[in-house]
């Protein structure tokens, strides 16, 4: 069921970037996801792809870390889009409502056409 | 008959404050559920169940302190697949836990506070028995019923 998480990074485009992430992603290892997300924050980039297609297992302090960061990233032009999600993984974020804050899309091809076509969801 | 032995046997797993043994104990959880009849996704939910109350001990109740020690124990009774969680730290009620307001904990930047709302999505029951005199241990008991 679990392995040891890890994110590989690399960047898209000017102002984008993609976090793929693998293994378990709970409270011992959301600090990893949490000081990428800020370290692409600190170099001005608000437009973050997060690639789960390797992610086994989630609990709520992996969510959390999004939840952290959105408004902030949001307040900037930019977003957080979530792709390839495992049906087990999504089911965490449904519990939660999740998909009411966060787009969820099949591929990082999607989520890149959708920074580049400027599709953001905006602060309420 | 066999198969009846197995489902009836407590398992245990002893845990401390430190983060890195909530994979042995949601790895521990997850077997359980497969092996008493769970589906996958059902038991990939109880395990997180598991996980949450794990961590609000080891965050909130022991503060990451390797020296202080908890017990996670699993066991089933027909239908029923319960989980125990014994510890002794600060006491709380899991019922008197705010109910979510995604939209509001976003606004506040809240990472936190997502456990126990998860938890009772996931299972049928939950009940909690602070330490008291007679019992020097808190016990917050997790059941799920097999349909």
């Amino acid at each position: 069921m679990d392995s040891k998480f890890n994110v590989l990074q690399e960047n898209i485009d000017a102002g984008i970037c993609l976090l793929k992430i693998s293994g378990s992603l709970d409270a011992h290892t959301a600090p990893i996801l949490e000081e990428k997300i800020s370290s692409a924050i600190s170099q001005g980039i608000f437009r973050i792809i997060v690639n789960f297609k390797d992610l086994e297992y989630i609990s709520s302090a992996g969510l959390g870390v999004f939840m952290a960061f959105v408004e902030e990233i949001r307040e900037n032009n930019g977003d957080i889009k979530l792709t390839e999600m495992k049906s087990k993984v999504l089911s965490v974020f449904e519990l939660l409502g999740f998909p009411l804050i966060f787009d969820i899309v099949p591929s990082d091809a999607s989520a890149i056409q959708m920074f580049n076509d400027n599709i953001l969801r905006k602060n309420d | 008959m066999i198969k009846n032995k197995i489902k009836n046997k407590t398992k245990k797993i002893v845990l401390s404050g430190e983060l890195s043994g909530l994979e042995k104990a949601r790895n521990l959880v997850y077997e359980s559920a497969l092996a008493f009849g769970f589906s996958e996704n059902e038991s990939f939910q109880i395990a997180l169940a598991a996980d949450e109350a794990c961590t609000n001990i080891m965050k909130h109740s022991y503060h990451f302190d390797r020296s202080k020690k908890f017990t996670v124990e699993i066991k089933s009774h027909k239908k029923e697949f319960q989980i125990s969680i014994l510890d002794e730290g600060t006491s709380f009620n899991p019922n008197e836990v705010e109910m979510m307001d995604i939209m509001r904990r976003k606004q506040n930047k809240q990472k936190g506070g997502f456990g126990i709302f998860l938890i009772t999505k996931i299972m049928d029951s939950i009940q909690y028995f602070p330490k008291s005199e007679g019992y020097p241990l808190n016990q917050l008991i997790l059941k799920k019923t097999l349909e």
